[in-house]
C-alpha cells in the first residue's frame, strides 16, 4: 500500500494461499465479493491475489519477455476490476479472470504481428533446421513460432487452443470458460490443431521433419 | 484430418491426468499419428515453460518467483492508481472503478482549451513580431553551439549530475535570473535534455526494461540512480528489493543485502520477498547462522508464503550441516 509520505506499507497477502502463489477458488470468490464493495484495501488484496494469474495466463500467450507484456498485466488487472459488478459468481473467478487476461494477451500479442512476420518470412528460406535441438533456445524459439502461428488461425479455434495447450486448462474447463459445450471445444481443438500442423510444415518445422518417428 | 483422435487422452495427457494405463494406448496412437504428436509436443514446451525453470536450479526457480512477484506488487500498485479517483470531491473510500465519461469530458475540454491557448501565443508572438519586438536570437550561445568559444562557468556547472535530492527542471523553467543561461545551453545541446525517463516512474520502468533485457549492470545502475535521485518515492522503495535480486543474480551478495536491508528497514511493500532475498544473500556470503535466523524470520511473519517450501527445504540442509 503507499501511503500519503510516498512509503510503501506491507499488503499482507490472503490467507488461502497455495505454495505455488495460486488462490483457493472460495478465497478468491470471498476476496471478489468484498472487492466488489470498493474498498480500496480489498480491491487491492483481491488484485494481488489474482495477479499470478494473470502473469501465467500473459505470459503464456505474448512470452515472458514480451515488453508489453507488464503493460498488458496491468491493463488485465483494471478491466477485471471494471467487469467484476458484472460477474454471476456461478463458476471459477480464476476462469472469468484468465478469459479477460487471455483476450487482451491475444490483443497485444498481435500488435507485434509486423516485427515476427518479418522474422518468420527469414524462417520459410531456411530449409535445413540447424542441428542444435531440443536445447533451451531451441525451444524458445520452438514456443514463439507457434505463439505466432496461433495469432494467424481462426479466433475461436486460437482462444480453445491457447486455453488448452498453451495454458493447460481441461476441456471441460475451456468449455466452461468460453461458455460453450464441450463438443464444440473438441471440433474447435481438432480443426486447430490440424491448422497448426499444416502452418508448421509449411515452414519445414514439423515434429515428424525434425525428429523421425514420433514418440 | 478424418482420422480418429483420442480426444480424451489427450486431454488427460495435456492436463497432467494421463493413468499408466492409458499411457501405452496414447503412444500407440502417437506413432503413427503426426498431428497428435506435435500437438502433444507442443503442449510439452508450453507445459515446462510454464512451471518456469523447473529443470533448473532451485535457486532459479526462487529467484523467478521473487522477481514475479515484486513484479506483480508493482503491477498492482499501478493499477490501483489508476481505479482510484484523483478528483478533489470525492471524499476517501469512494473506490470507483470503471469508466466514467465526465473524466473523458473534461480532458476534451482541456485539450480544446490547450489548443485555443496555443494559437492565441502564435498569433501574439506573430504581432509582436510585426510591431518590431520580436526577440533576437543570442549570439553568444549561438557560436557555443557551433564551438568558437569554451562556455561560460554556468553552463559548465550545470552539465554537472544532479546531487541526491535535486528535484527535476522542467524544460523552460529558470528563464529568469541566472537560469537563463542554461535554458539557452540546453537549447543549444551542451546540457543533456531531461526527459520523461528522467522521472521515478521512468527511471524505475527504464531499469525493469534492462532487467527484463538481462543487462544487469545497466538495471542495477537505473535503479541506484533512481533510489539516489528519488530516495523517498515508492518506485524507490520497491526499486531496493528489485536491485537487490539483480545484484544477487550478478553475484554481489553483500550489495544485494545491503539492498534487502534497506528495503525492510523502511517498510517496503515486498517483505516477503525481500526477506528470501536477504536469506539467500547471506546464505551466498556464507553467514549461515544468520541465514537460518532470516528464513525463521520470514516463515514466522509469512506462514503461507510462497517462498516457505524453500525455507523449510534451506534449514533442513543446514541443520543436517551442523
Amino acid at each position: 500500500m503507499v501511503r500519503s509520505d510516498g512509503h510503501v506499507t506491507a499488503t499482507e497477502l490472503p490467507s488461502g494461499l497455495r505454495n505455488d502463489g495460486s488462490v483457493d477458488s472460495a478465497v478468491l470468490n470471498r476476496l471478489a465479493t468484498e472487492a466488489l464493495k470498493k474498498n480500496p484495501d480489498a480491491v487491492r488484496q483481491f488484485l494481488l491475489a489474482i495477479a499470478p494469474s494473470i502473469r501465467r495466463t500473459c505470459g503464456s500467450v505474448m512470452g515472458r519477455d514480451h515488453s508489453d507484456l507488464e503493460d498488458t498485466i496491468q491493463e488485465s488487472l483494471v478491466d477485471t476490476m471494471r467487469a467484476l459488478p458484472r460477474y454471476r459468481f456461478e463458476g471459477n473467478v480464476i476462469h472469468f479472470v484468465t478469459k479477460i487476461a487471455l483476450r487482451l494477451a491475444i490483443k497485444a500479442r498481435r500488435r507485434g504481428t509486423v516485427r515476427w512476420g518479418r522474422l518468420l518470412k527469414l524462417g520459410e528460406q531456411q530449409v535445413d533446421i540447424p542441428a542444435q535441438e531440443d536445447g533451451p533456445v531451441h525451444r524458445a524459439e520452438q514456443t514463439e513460432l507457434v505463439r505466432h502461428i496461433l495469432q494467424d488461425l481462426n479466433p475461436r479455434q486460437t482462444e480453445a487452443l491457447v486455453l488448452h495447450l498453451v495454458l493447460g486448462f481441461s476441456v471441460d474447463e475451456v468449455a466452461s470458460m468460453t461458455e460453450t459445450r464441450v463438443h464444440t471445444v473438441k471440433t474447435r481443438l481438432r480443426l486447430g490443431r490440424f491448422s497448426l500442423k499444416r502452418r508448421l510444415e509449411r515452414i519445414g518445422q514439423s515434429p515428424s521433419k525434425r525428429k523421425g518417428p514420433a514418440r | 484430418m478424418n482420422r480418429e483422435h483420442p480426444e480424451d487422452l489427450l486431454d488427460l495427457a495435456v492436463t497432467d491426468n494421463l493413468k499408466t494405463v492409458d499411457r501405452v494406448g496414447l503412444a500407440q496412437h502417437l506413432a503413427v499419428c503426426s498431428e497428435c504428436a506435435l500437438y502433444m509436443e507442443t503442449a510439452d514446451l508450453f507445459r515446462a515453460e510454464r512451471v518456469g525453470k523447473a529443470q533448473g536450479r532451485v535457486q532459479d526457480r526462487i529467484q523467478d518467483r521473487i522477481n514475479d512477484g515484486l513484479s506483480n506488487r508493482w503491477t498492482v500498485e499501478r493499477a490501483m492508481a489508476r481505479l482510484e479517483p484523483r478528483g478533489r470531491g470525492r471524499g476517501r473510500g469512494s473506490f470507483r472503478p470503471g469508466w466514467r465519461p465526465v473524466r473523458a469530458i473534461r480532458l476534451g475540454a482541456a485539450g480544446l482549451l490547450l489548443m485555443a491557448a496555443a494559437v492565441s501565443a502564435k498569433l501574439w508572438t506573430g504581432k509582436l513580431k510585426e510591431a518590431g519586438l520580436g526577440l533576437e536570437p543570442d549570439q553568444s550561445v549561438s557560436a557555443q553551439a557551433r564551438g568558437r568559444s569554451r562556455p561560460s562557468g554556468n553552463v559548465t556547472s550545470a552539465v554537472e549530475a544532479p546531487e541526491p535530492g535535486d528535484t527535476m527542471p522542467q524544460e523552460g523553467e529558470g528563464e529568469g535570473e541566472g537560469g537563463g543561461d542554461r535554458s539557452r545551453a540546453a537549447r543549444a545541446g551542451l546540457v543533456p535534455r531531461r526527459s520523461v525517463q528522467d522521472t521515478a516512474a521512468g527511471l524505475f520502468e527504464r531499469a525493469r526494461e534492462l532487467g527484463r533485457q538481462r543487462k544487469l549492470d545497466a538495471a542495477i545502475g537505473a535503479h541506484l540512480r533512481l533510489q539516489r535521485l528519488y530516495p523517498e518515492t515508492p518506485e524507490a522503495m520497491l526499486s531496493s528489493a528489485l536491485a537487490g535480486q539483480l545484484l544477487l543474480a550478478r553475484g554481489r551478495p553483500a550489495a544485494a543485502l545491503a539492498q534487502f536491508d534497506r528495503h525492510l528497514a523502511r517498510g517496503g511493500g515486498a517483505q516477503e520477498e525481500a526477506l528470501a532475498g536477504r536469506a539467500n544473500a547471506l546464505g551466498q556470503l556464507g553467514r549461515t547462522a544468520e541465514e537460518i535466523r532470516a528464513w525463521r524470520a520470514l516463515l514466522e511473519r509469512h506462514p503461507g508464503s510462497v517462498y516457505g517450501d524453500r525455507a523449510n527445504a534451506r534449514l533442513r540442509e543446514l541443520s543436517a550441516r551442523d
